[in-house]
């Protein structure tokens, strides 16, 4: 049976896409040992989802270079060096996003489709050529976007143009980089809010964590690394519910208060031994 | 520019074969739209599939969770019609379908027809004897970012209006839901009486960006003396003393 394809995109750039797809992927291929994997990275000229994975000196042929004839679909995967089942197909650096067209990405993905179980496709920023490059072969897509009113209409934008697809993309939604703190005195857009403009599925909310800029420094996902609680958690919970568990929303708001009861804990301990 | 409109609150589920899809649909439509439902009155059309109690117990705990006011279940299957009368709901036959596969209402393929020939790119010419249209129905839809409607006559959408949606009509323009975008009525009008006689209604106002009728335009916020808590209202939107007007609108 072929796989399924996924894509990530989110019409705005900087919002996470490259982040969640690295994250999502790992998580996935962590807890199910026998789902293979693959990743395609399709930012060409500005890859990146390489150096997320800690990859990034493995790389010997591209995508492109399959597209164009100059080797194998297997000679170009590079296998993750922490989960077997786990490959990326990366992206040239060196050309832009018109080197391949949606009739080629059809078939390639074909291909990769009777190879693996899961075809997760990273998107470019903006609505052009990458974008229709991408979307051509998708079955589902999952919309990033962060709690600001430039990227939801940015994403309410994505979906509009998925929606016009002659072929049924259904859509997702990740709330990526939500800062609770601020949704409570109102300085950035509640879920509600979010969900009210865009109105489609929501897979999961990722809370702002500072260890992701570790994490991608390192080249190592914060899905794998981190323990319990933040985004890492998130990204997991997220990786369960596309396979089809149901997992409760993370609680964002009632961690950041524990948090804070238990730094008000602390001062009252401070306070006590004054 | 008379407008004459019935439109029947039916949510469709009768294109999902199974019920576990067509529950989870209504789960998406409810949990998404939530303010757009409220706690409405509306009819639940379903295919001919067998419901157990079970099934009709987990309907009921949605109706109650959203609140809403179910007058009658239509489906066409036996075992459904039983199981739904013993729970206390209103039932009643699913009208035939078409060959085409959707239900046979002349208002619904309007709908389909209008959807199909308003949202494409290239804009009509525009004439001043143009009819009443309705775009959503039985579920509402998204005006999204990016979206163009040009349109000569009336129009009634039921749904939301995104921030970057643009909409122009020569009639008056009726959401049943939110509005957020450009909203221009009266499109080519500068007659003062015919501009007397068109509006813009909405369910919500939300800061669109703009909001024209004939000549005049006005922006949210700006503009538009609108106190902020009739944002949270029905509101319409005409042409008095050369200005445009916001009133709220309970009628």
């Amino acid at each position: 049976m072929p796989g399924k394809t996924i894509l990530f995109t989110s019409g705005k750039g900087g919002v996470g896409k490259t982040t969640s797809t690295a994250n999502i992927a790992v998580a996935l291929a962590a807890h199910d040992p026998n789902l293979n994997i693959c990743m395609i990275d399709m930012d060409i000229g500005l890859r990146n989802l390489d150096i997320q994975l800690g990859l990034e000196n493995r790389i010997v042929y591209n995508l492109v270079d399959v597209v164009e004839g100059t080797c194998k679909v297997k000679q170009a995967l590079v296998r993750d060096k922490r989960l077997p089942n786990l490959s990326l197909l990366p992206a040239a650096q060196t050309r832009d996003k018109t080197a391949v067209t949606p009739d080629q990405m059809v078939q390639l993905v074909s291909e990769l489709r009777e190879m693996f179980d899961l075809v997760l496709i990273d998107c470019p920023a903006g609505i052009e050529q990458g974008f229709h490059n991408s979307a051509a072969a998708a079955d589902e897509a999952i919309i990033i976007s962060t709690p600001e009113m430039s990227a939801v209409r940015d994403a309410d934008r994505v979906i509009g143009l998925l929606e016009s697809y002659p072929r049924k993309i259904s859509c997702w939604l990740i709330i990526n980089r939500l800062r609770p703190s601020m949704v409570k005195t109102n300085d950035m857009m509640s879920v509600d809010d979010v969900l009210e403009i865009l109105g489609i599925r929501l897979l999961g909310v990722v809370p702002e964590d500072e260890k992701i800029i570790v994490a991608t420094n390192k080249g190592e996902p914060i899905a794998l690394s981190s323990k319990n609680g933040g985004a890492g958690q998130a990204y997991r919970n997220i990786a369960m519910r596309l396979t089809g568990v149901e997992v409760p929303l993370l609680d964002v708001f009632n961690e950041k208060q524990n948090i804070f009861v238990r730094q008000l804990n602390k001062l009252k301990s401070l306070i006590k031994f004054g | 520019m008379a407008t004459n409109l019935s439109v029947a609150n039916i949510i469709d589920l009768s294109r999902y074969e199974s019920w576990v899809e067509a529950y989870q649909e209504l789960l998406h439509l409810l949990s998404t739209r939530r303010n757009f439902w409220g706690n409405a009155s509306l009819n639940l059309r379903l295919a001919s599939y067998d419901l157990t109690p079970e099934d009709v117990a987990d309907l009921k705990r949605v109706i109650l969770e959203f609140d809403l006011n179910v007058l009658q279940v239509q489906t066409n299957s036996f075992a459904a019609l039983k199981s739904l009368k013993e729970a206390g709901f209103r039932t009643a036959p699913a009208p035939a379908r078409s060959k085409s596969g959707s239900n046979v209402s002349k208002a619904a393929r309007l709908q389909t027809q209008s959807e199909k020939t308003l949202i494409p790119q290239d804009l009509p010419p525009f004439q001043l004897n143009g009819k009443t249209v309705v775009l959503g129905g039985s579920e509402s839809i998204a005006l999204r970012s990016g979206n163009q409607i040009s349109h000569n006559g009336n129009l009634v959408i039921i749904g939301d209006i995104n921030p970057g949606c643009e909409i122009r009509t020569t009639g008056s323009i009726i959401v049943y839901g939110k509005i957020s975008g450009n909203i221009h009525s009266g499109f080519g009008i500068t007659d003062d009486y015919q501009l007397s006689q068109i509006f813009i209604k909405a369910l919500k106002m939300t800061n669109p960006l703009q909001l024209s009728i004939g000549p005049y335009s006005a922006s949210y916020g700006t503009d538009l003396e609108a106190h902020d808590k009739l944002r949270f209202y029905p509101q319409t939107a005409v042409i008095r003393q050369n200005q445009i007007w916001l009133t709220p609108d309970f009628s």
